[in-house]
């Protein structure tokens, strides 16, 4: 499932849906981005700023923001929070030595008072390498303690495994968060 | 005129899928085959001087030069009638066609006289344009050589580029590396997407002009200055890959490689081309290693061109906010883009 199926399956009661991707530099956030759209994934840099996918069907949008995770960039984070639908959450499984960056970026990011309540997926990416560590491990290390919607999802990149996952969930709770909108308008 | 409708939903919006991106994507090519502009022009000068663009490139000088085989290259490139010969050169970057079969094929297409100086010059262009396609494949080579620190030759290079940035300080360790502008402690993982060829590039325009990599550096410290640098080698590659800056490669000098005295043209080409029969690893090893620093030369010099003219027309008098890199850099590639196709 591609990015232009998710954008397909959702419910729509906005003219827009919006996600955001973050994590930490090298995670694979952009990689991600590029293969749920169908790119070449060959030729990517490091992401200075931000990229952001657009896909429009039927008069609604999905925005995808993916932003730089270098450090220097983190504190321009906050200024993509607003509106924010679902949070993508990207850690390189196979980077040991930084998990605890990623947990402790991830942890501040679930405080947030603007991205409460919103479904958070992470995806514990790089299965591929042999190095890996597995999802459940990445989300022993994330300890996680939160009461919104959340799932880990093991995937890589570069072969595309897991991703189509990790959106099926997303469509679930953007899909579950509408039916709960529309019943509170009655 | 009637304007054609699109497809709308009950609320009157297109229905049209639209997919768009900021930030890192390539525009939509200049492609000024199908001008009306270009047409005309075209047929006017047929109907003048009575031979095809063709005809009128090769007799047009005595001698051959680059700007011959630029504007053949040119000429090969917009042709409808020439497409095959267009995808036999250009359609995956073949640095091995036969310059006999393609004479054969663009005389024949085109009906032309084979007069002796006009096939000696369509030979010369056709060379021209082979040796191009020789560098642009060899540089994309480079660019998909993953980074490897425990390689010696990539470890020197990371170092002669911390030297030429930071000049009397010690060989860094971990976290130092951002001091140059890496993103994190590790350099290796910014090498992905431009490889090698990144490395090699920056490495180049630091020891060659130190003065205006540092004053950079520090100027506009803002943006890490090796990630910016791999970023502005990926816009220098996707340049090349328009051919609009092949030019530059015709006029590079020939092979600094002298052939052994026994080795004849035939094993010389065969090595260009990667194929090895083991009969001279060494010579073999020469050739490439001669081919590979001329590609990467030319690269970093034209690199360096666009590092400068990124930060001093494009970037100093922006916001220079870093969260606007992307949409900065998709800005100048659309200039530089649409004044490649102009000339």
């Amino acid at each position: 499932m591609g990015l232009l199926n998710l954008l397909r399956k959702l419910k729509k009661s906005d003219d827009e849906a919006r996600l955001l991707v973050l994590g930490l530099d090298n995670a694979g956030k952009t990689t991600i981005l590029k293969k749920l759209s169908a790119e070449d994934i060959d030729n990517i840099m490091p992401t200075q700023g931000f990229n952001i996918k657009s896909i429009q069907s039927a008069g609604f949008k999905l925005n995808v923001w993916d932003i730089g995770g270098q450090k220097t960039i983190r504190p321009y984070w906050r200024n993509y929070y607003d509106n924010t639908d679902a949070l993508v959450y990207v850690v390189d499984s196979a980077d040991r030595s930084r998990i605890d960056e990623a947990q402790e970026e991830l942890a501040s990011l679930l405080k947030e008072d603007k991205l409460a309540g919103t479904p958070v997926l992470v995806f514990a990416n790089k299965q591929d390498l042999l190095s890996a560590i597995s999802a459940s491990e990445v989300a022993d290390l994330l300890q996680i303690n939160d009461d919104r919607a959340f799932q880990i999802q093991a995937c890589s990149a570069k072969s595309g495994e897991g991703l189509s996952d990790g959106l099926e969930w997303l469509v679930e709770q953007l899909n579950d968060k509408e039916d709960g909108a529309a019943h509170e308008g009655k | 005129m009637a304007a054609a409708v699109a497809p709308r939903d009950a609320a009157g919006r297109p229905t049209r899928d639209i997919v768009r991106s900021v930030g890192g994507d390539t525009l939509d090519a200049h492609d000024p085959r199908w001008s009306l502009e270009r047409r005309v022009v075209k047929w006017v000068l047929h109907q003048v001087t009575g031979k095809c663009e063709v005809q009128r490139i090769l007799d047009g000088e005595a001698w051959h030069s680059v700007r011959m085989s630029r504007a053949l290259s040119k000429s090969l490139q917009l042709s409808k009638q020439l497409k095959n010969v267009h995808e036999t050169i250009y359609v995956e970057v073949n640095a091995g066609f036969s310059i006999d079969s393609v004479t054969t094929n663009v005389i024949d297409l085109k009906m032309i006289e084979s007069e002796a100086a006009r096939l000696r010059h369509l030979r010369m262009c056709l060379v021209d344009l082979r040796k191009a396609n020789t560098f642009l494949t060899e540089l994309e080579r480079s660019r998909h050589v993953k980074f490897d620190a425990s390689e010696p030759s990539h470890a020197d290079l990371l170092e002669r580029l911390w030297k030429g940035l930071l000049p009397g300080e010690k060989a860094p360790v971990k976290t130092d590396w951002k001091r140059v502008g890496f993103q994190g402690a590790d350099p290796s993982s910014d090498f992905r997407g431009m490889g090698l060829l990144g490395l090699e590039a920056l490495a180049h325009f630091v020891e060659r002009n130190q003065d205006a990599a540092r004053l950079i550096m520090n100027l506009y410290e803002e943006l890490g200055f090796a990630i910016t640098g791999i970023n502005l080698a990926g816009f220098t590659l996707r340049m090349f890959e328009t051919r609009q800056l092949d030019h530059i490669f015709f006029a590079a000098p020939e092979s600094l490689h002298k052939p052994k005295p026994n080795s004849s043209a035939k094993e010389t080409a065969n090595l260009l081309e990667g194929y090895d029969d083991g009969s001279d690893a060494a010579a073999a090893d020469d050739v490439r290693k001669d081919l590979h620093d001329r590609a990467v030369a030319i690269f970093a010099e034209q690199f360096g061109h666009y590092v400068r003219e990124f930060f001093s027309r494009q970037w100093r008098t922006s916001d220079r906010n870093i969260m606007h890199f992307g949409i900065h850099l998709a800005t100048f590639e659309a200039r530089v883009r649409s004044r490649l196709f102009r000339n």
